[in-house]
């Protein structure tokens, strides 16, 4: 009889422990369950670091994850890094000192972490060469092209050889703002400006009348004035640059490691400018979502 | 007897079967039950989206319904000639000043030439506003119907860019003397329609976006990601639906897509949402569905051990009795519980083992009688060698004129008989069984002269206590038949008492021979008969069926030192003890 009831004991705690199994609610991610996704920068000013931050944190809501930011500053960096807590970090520091400062503490600390900087293979950046050759794409075969540029960074260099198939053997040329304008220009029926001083500089000379209104100017954003230069035709086509997609694949690259292709930018025209799918690059602080 | 051939336990029998029925209805209830509520839960979760989805709609048609009664309330501002007076002009500006969705109002004659703006001074040429798709759109649509342009930078407006839906109507006015189609127009902040989608949640991660006509995307949560090729709409499962359900993979999930028209705008609303997010009730009804399965099979396996053992203890309990009766323990009982059938068993056969006994008992009974019988027969035989000794002596004595001696053994003879015979009573007083044996020694103490002597000691309290007759004759003929020729030519010492002792009576044969060796000791009262000792174990038997087991014989001896025979016996003085 004793075996009896103890195996009879033994089913209903059996019993009892299924019941409380099966009666478990349903689980659901709480906040404290939550991936802290940090993005550092030094300016948190500024539509590009704001579209970049809205591309981060777009990225951090599909994964389920939190962004905070942190405005870094020199002076206090080494208590402002001693504060840090964070699964992941997504870096956007402008000055070299302070950048390799995070990440050595993100190295020391084994926090995942991804790095917008022009060029250097593993970070973030837009495809410049990519886009160069998108931007010159659209360049009439039959208009003599002159290509500028003010100065040769990392980002230029890769545009130019981007451009390179489309302008032949002829090199493109420096400018120096304030200075006279080279002599092929003035035989250009097309610009290539490979940054948005150069840009910035043709449109400058357009305006001035140095330049003739019908010279087709391809350049880079131009910033405070790019609606007015496409709008006016000054400008006939710019390459916009996607900072929503550089916060989004890097905070997706810095969450779980997977890398997106790098985004090309995309180019503008007065025809295309006002077209829904480029309110957010020609309008930034437009709200679209 | 034992059934060697063992069938199955009826015990197994009984748990399988009670195991296998509940466990067959839990599972037919599993499987007729389960997929019927499951897909019951799932068609009620797919409601309640298609439901969320349509208050959602209906919440966004009420919104378009206040925009066009607002464009109806313009236009009811309108003068038939715009140009007659500019009154109106105020009112508008009234109109948009009061409703901060607005981002714009204008009226533009037939060419595109504005009437009044709330935006101040037009952009572009004239030319381009009648290109402008919702201008267009307006006019082909009379005045009847109100146009919802897709979302765009409204650019006519110099130094002003606003990100808006566009509504468009057609007005009829009156310009030199003719009816002429106008075009009234008034931009609404696209916030206000993405706010109305994004707040849509379906399940943890659905969603809720509309689609235009052409199967553009007009407000999206992720826009922006759309916008800019980081997320893609699959757009196929909504493609030529106006309203109604599609099953969709999406991100290699299943999901529910709910369509539902927005009236006016002829754009549709599409909520998605994912199978495992709603179905979560569903998957843990499932788990609950399994749980309380097993849970139930357990208990039910539990509760048909428990029958079981209910059911078949009293039947193992009876087993076991009748196993121990067949070994011979008749005292065995069967005790009462269980069911009512089990009772009504185990009393028959505690009645039929009680009659058993009774039987035996009585068998026995008349078995020790008869054998009391039997032994009180055998004692009351005069040995006939002893008969023939005594009498060849007296014949002896007479021929040698020893005629008083012949004379007592005569007597003592007689007395011996007298007491022998008793008037068949079984049993005498101790003094006349003491008698018995003295006039027994008298004549051999005759015969063997001086090869023994002998001496009688009782108690006074002893001598009328009862006994059962000729005890101590056997034993004192036993003691001088082995003793006096074993003790060659020495005076053997013959010494019987009588005393009590408690409640019992004793008698003591001692004598001072050669004693009895201790092998045959152990065995004197309990060897079969026909070997030698005969006379003691009919006496100590004979005692034992009158008096019970607790009486009887106790023989103790040396070798060299002699033998002293205890015979104990109830005190009694008158009836059976």
């Amino acid at each position: 009889m004793k075996r009896t009831v103890a195996i009879a004991l033994t089913l209903l705690v059996i019993v009892a422990l299924m019941v409380l199994w099966g009666a478990e609610p349903i689980q659901r991610s709480t906040v404290a369950d939550e991936k802290i996704l940090l993005l550092l920068t030094n300016n948190d000013t500024g539509w590009f670091f704001l579209q970049l931050r809205e591309g981060a944190q777009a990225a951090c809501q599909n994964q389920g994850a939190l962004l905070r930011t942190l405005v870094i500053s020199s002076d206090s960096l080494p208590a402002q890094l001693g504060s840090i807590s964070a699964d992941a970090a997504l870096v956007f520091v402008s000055q070299e000192e302070d950048r390799a400062m995070v990440q050595h503490f993100l190295q020391e600390n084994a926090i995942p972490y991804r790095m917008i900087l022009d060029g250097d293979e593993g970070t973030i950046h837009m495809d410049e060469r990519g886009g160069a050759m998108q931007l010159a794409r659209i360049i009439p075969s039959n208009h003599t092209l002159v290509s500028v540029y003010t100065d040769e960074d990392a980002a230029v260099s890769e545009r130019m050889l981007g451009a390179l198939d489309y302008m032949g053997d002829r090199a493109p040329v420096k400018v120096t703002p304030g200075e006279t304008l080279p002599a092929s220009l003035h035989f250009a029926r097309a610009c290539l400006a490979l940054d948005a001083e150069a840009t910035r500089y043709i449109v400058d000379a357009k305006e001035r009348g140095l330049l003739p209104a019908s010279l087709l100017l391809f350049g880079y954003d131009t910033v405070e004035t790019r609606v007015k230069d496409l709008e006016s035709g000054t400008v006939y086509a710019m390459l916009m640059p996607e900072p929503y997609t550089l916060g989004y694949n890097g905070a997706l690259a810095s969450m779980t490691g997977q890398m997106r292709p790098s985004p090309l930018g995309r180019v503008i025209t007065k025809r295309t400018m006002f077209l829904s799918r480029n309110v957010r690059l020609v309008f930034p602080l437009i709200q679209t979502d | 007897m034992t059934n060697k051939s063992r069938g199955y336990s009826l015990y197994i029998i009984l748990l399988v079967s009670f195991i296998v029925v509940a466990f067959t209805v839990l599972l037919f209830l599993f499987v007729t039950l389960g997929p019927r509520v499951s897909s019951l839960m799932r068609q009620n979760a797919v409601d309640r989206i298609r439901e969320t989805v349509q208050q959602s709609a209906s919440g966004f048609t009420q919104y378009t319904d206040s925009l066009q009664s607002t464009m109806q309330f313009a236009l009811s501002i309108l003068p038939d000639d715009p140009e007659a007076d500019d009154s109106w002009h105020e009112k508008m500006g009234f109109l948009k000043v009061s409703m901060p969705e607005i981002s714009a109002i204008a009226v533009f004659d037939e060419e595109g030439t504005p009437f009044y703006t709330t935006a101040g001074q037009l952009r572009g040429s004239q030319m381009e506003v009648n290109q402008e798709d919702w201008f267009l759109r307006a006019r082909e649509r009379e005045g009847i119907i109100t146009y919802f342009s897709p979302p765009h930078v409204q650019s006519l407006f110099d130094s002003q860019y606003a990100y808006v839906i566009t509504l468009s109507r057609g007005i009829r006015y009156i310009q030199e003397g003719q009816q002429r189609l106008g075009v009234l127009m008034m931009d609404i902040y696209y916030t206000q329609f993405s706010r109305l989608v994004n707040r849509v949640k379906l399940g943890d991660s659905g969603y809720a976006f509309v689609v235009g006509p052409d199967d553009s995307i007009i407000t999206h949560p992720r826009m922006s990601q759309i916008d800019l090729n980081l997320f893609n709409e699959d757009l196929r499962p909504v493609a030529d639906t106006i309203i109604g359900l599609s099953d969709a993979k999406k991100g290699g999930r299943d999901s529910v897509y709910v369509i539902h028209s927005l009236d006016r705008t002829r754009w549709r609303l599409v909520g998605i949402a994912f199978v495992d997010e709603i179905s979560q009730l569903q998957t843990s009804f499932r788990r609950m569905f399994v749980v309380a399965l097993i849970s139930a099979a357990l208990l039910a396996a539990g509760i048909a051990l428990v029958l079981t053992r209910l059911i078949m203890r009293p039947l193992t309990v009876l087993g076991a009795t009748m196993l121990k009766v067949q070994h011979g323990d008749l005292n065995a009982t069967m005790r009462e519980g269980g069911f009512n059938e089990i009772r009504v068993i185990s009393d028959t056969f505690n009645d039929m083992l009680y009659q058993l006994r009774e039987l035996m008992d009585q068998i026995v009974q008349e078995q020790e009688k008869k054998r009391l019988h039997e032994l009180n027969a055998l004692q009351a035989q005069i040995n006939p060698h002893f008969l023939y000794n005594t009498l060849d002596s007296i014949i002896w004595m007479e021929e040698r004129g020893k005629s008083q001696e012949s004379i007592r053994m005569v007597s003592a003879l007689a007395k011996l008989f007298r007491i022998s015979i008793s008037k068949g009573r079984n049993e005498i007083t101790v003094r006349e069984e003491l008698e018995h044996v003295t006039n027994y020694l008298i004549i051999q103490k005759m015969r063997f002269k001086e090869k023994f002597v002998y001496t009688i000691d009782a108690k006074e309290d002893a001598l009328p206590l009862r006994t059962v007759k000729l005890i101590l004759q056997p034993l004192a003929e036993n003691v001088l038949n082995h003793a006096i020729d074993e003790t060659l030519g020495e005076q053997l010492h013959l010494r019987i008492t009588a005393y009590t002792e408690g409640d019992d009576l004793v008698f003591t044969v001692g004598d001072d021979g050669v004693g009895i060796p201790e092998e045959k000791l152990a065995t004197l009262l309990t060897a079969p008969s026909g070997q030698s000792g005969i006379g003691l174990r009919n006496v100590h038997e004979r005692i034992q069926l009158t008096y019970g087991r607790r009486y009887g014989l106790h023989i103790q001896s040396a070798e060299d030192e002699g033998t002293l025979i205890t015979i104990r016996l109830p005190k009694y003085t008158g009836g059976k003890a």
